[in-house]
């Protein structure tokens, strides 16, 4: 037992001390650091808009990712869950695999389809939807569309497995009492699936706010998150205790948002508004 | 409350025919129990009324009002499911007004209806909590609340009490008999229970492989049964083979594993193979040098018993296939296995069976 706790404290524990203790050093550029903690990169993080503009759009793409995801990935999930055949295993299956495929290939075919000559514009072009090639690469909604690619798998699995846990004579009991398919979802679906959606919803979010690939790729060096900028910050500025802070925000503000959202999960428990 | 019809339904899944052209009329008031084993369609032909299947062809009738593709909220039904189906996210309270609430009724009808019929399933006080808060019996009384809230025009059960103790199963047969007729609702339901059936219908329909085997009451089905199926599956009953060999009166003489037996004539030929069937209840034992008259009479030799407290069962091998089942009293069996016997039953109480 004891290997394997040291092996995971040096893994888990001691990296993250050691950019932690970092961010409290006065970078003087060029991979030196000072030799007082002081907070000196803080104050700046908070106090330069630039980067106070990063974290909001880290925390904005991240957040209508999540978002959009469970939106698309419920009526999916629903109907996999629901299925009776075989199909629904090889559905799910598709998924898994598709989910656990190398991010970077797939964030390629998607730059492939929606670049400005890509088969997305071509067609869009060709029902003069629009007039000009529109190009999401390089834009917000590219980095939100790419971690939506990044956490959509993970988004189906994770509804799914709610879903599966709802009786569904609670569907039939409510449409033969009187409710449509849209007041069942409402009153019956919703509501019970809630605990797992906000769950859910925190796991793909926080999955979004530590993304790379994704939003690096399809940020086309244009839309800095804080996972882009850490990386470079890192390796082209080379500054390694402002890396450090900007990495202790990323973790710190992940963390309350977590811790908020538990809470107020927990005073909807306590108000009976969800089931627990 | 309506009556329901249903004409030459037919419901397949994929290759797999559930039913076969049933023909059911339920009337209006009635409780009717559909009684089988499980895969038989009972389940099916309550949810084809319910309206979660389509019919592959055939018509359901609500009423006079043809309902086969009307959408279940639509049917103005309550069902009360094997699981209950409580919303455990509602309290009790609104549970029962959900269908009341759906239908747009003002809040404080639905509270009026709600507090009514909680006194009518005598749990007056339980509207505030939430149904993992009461025992599984209140579950299944709040279940029946919520089915006849918006009073239905046909209350459908399916396995309700499937999972609950004996006891209390029995005391909650009684019950739901008792709201079916307190309020004189239309209702169908399933069980594969034939006890259960029995207690609470007025009328049986035994069903077997998606096909109507028998339709009657309790009385009817258990005393006359037509088929094999029927014979065995409601209540216990000694089955065996017999060819027919004579005829004189309104009697067959019949013959099986060289025993000649007497058998009532329900208008079969003489050579006709027949399954005869005897009750265990009708079946005695004689003692040896007793006169039996015109009583059937076979010897045989215990093979086994089991005690049940008020009767003594016997298995009797007399080479029919099967041991026979006789029930004795406690104090008149014999307990020694190998012993000699003689088994005789009245001529009238066999069901001579052609299918």
């Amino acid at each position: 037992m004891l290997p394997s706790f040291i092996v995971i404290g040096i893994l888990i524990v001691a990296s993250q001390y050691v950019f932690l203790k970092g961010s409290f050093y006065k970078d003087l550029g060029l991979g030196r650091i000072g030799d007082t903690a002081v907070l000196d990169n803080y104050i700046r993080f908070f106090t330069d808009p630039f980067y106070l503009r990063t974290l909001w759009i880290t925390i904005k793409t991240s957040a209508l990712a999540a978002f959009f995801t469970l939106l698309l990935g419920f009526p999916v999930a629903y109907l996999i869950a629901r299925m009776r055949s075989r199909w629904s295993m090889l559905l799910l299956a598709g998924i898994v695999v598709a989910t656990f495929v190398t991010i970077v290939i797939k964030v390629f075919g998607l730059i492939i389809i929606f670049a400005a000559d890509g088969w997305v514009n071509k067609m869009l072009l060709g029902l003069h939807i629009v007039d000009r090639p529109y190009t999401i690469i390089g834009n917000q909604v590219g980095v939100v569309v790419g971690l939506m690619h990044f956490t959509l798998g993970f988004g189906v699995l994770l509804l799914y497995s709610v879903i599966q846990t709802i009786p569904r004579s609670l569907e039939e009991a409510a449409q033969i009492h009187g409710a449509s398919r849209f007041r069942m979802h409402l009153r019956v679906l919703l509501p019970l699936s809630l605990p797992g959606i906000t769950v859910g919803s925190l796991m793909i979010f926080n999955m979004c706010m530590g993304a790379f690939t994704s939003a690096a790729l399809l940020g086309g060096g244009r839309v800095f998150t804080l996972p882009v900028l850490i990386q470079r910050t890192v390796m082209m500025e080379v500054k390694y205790s402002m890396a450090g802070t900007l990495s202790a925000i990323l973790l710190i503000t992940v963390l309350l948002i977590n811790l908020l959202s538990v809470f107020l999960l927990r005073r909807f428990r306590t108000a009976r508004l969800v089931v627990t | 409350m309506s009556k329901v019809t249903l004409s030459n339904v037919v419901k397949k899944f994929g290759e797999f025919t559930a039913l076969h052209e049933l023909n059911l009329d339920i009337r209006e008031g009635e409780f009717l129990t559909l009684l089988g084993p499980s895969g038989c369609g009972k389940t099916t032909t309550l949810r084809l009324i319910a309206g979660f299947v389509q019919p592959t062809s055939g018509t359901i009738r609500l009423g006079e009002e043809d309902v086969t593709r009307v959408a279940p909220q639509h049917r103005e039904i309550g069902m009360v499911f094997q699981d209950y189906a409580l919303f455990p996210h509602m309290t009790i309270a609104d549970n029962i007004g959900f269908g009341l609430r759906e239908r747009r009724f003002p809040r404080e009808r639905i509270a009026a209806r709600v507090a009514e019929l909680l006194e009518l399933i005598h749990l007056p006080h339980v509207g505030d909590r939430y149904p993992a808060e009461v025992s599984g019996g209140q579950q299944q009384r709040i279940a029946v609340a919520r089915a006849v809230a918006y009073p239905p025009r046909v209350l459908l059960m399916d396995e309700p009490l499937g999972a609950l103790d004996l006891k209390l199963r029995e005391s909650m047969q009684l019950e739901l008999r008792r709201i079916q007729q307190e309020l004189g609702i239309t209702t169908v339901y399933v069980t594969h229970d034939q006890t259960e059936a029995m207690n609470m219908s007025d009328r049986i329909v035994v069903m077997n492989m998606g096909r109507i085997e028998q339709m009657g009451d309790a009385e009817d089905i258990y005393n006359h049964p037509r088929t094999r199926f029927v014979a065995d599956f409601v209540g216990q009953i000694n089955l065996f083979d017999a060819a027919i060999v004579g005829q004189a009166g309104n009697y067959l003489s019949a013959e099986s594993a060289g025993h000649r037996l007497r058998l009532p004539d329900p208008g079969v030929a003489v050579g006709t193979k027949v399954s005869v069937g005897v009750r265990p209840e009708h079946l005695r034992l004689i003692a040896s040098g007793d006169d039996h008259g015109d009583d059937n009479a076979i010897d045989g030799k215990l093979v086994g018993r089991t005690f049940a407290g008020n009767i003594t069962r016997l298995f009797i091998d007399a080479g029919l296939g099967k041991p026979l089942v006789v029930e004795s009293r406690p104090e008149n069996a014999p307990s020694e296995i190998g012993t000699a016997l003689r088994v005789g039953w009245a001529p009238d109480n066999s069901r001579v069976l052609t299918e």
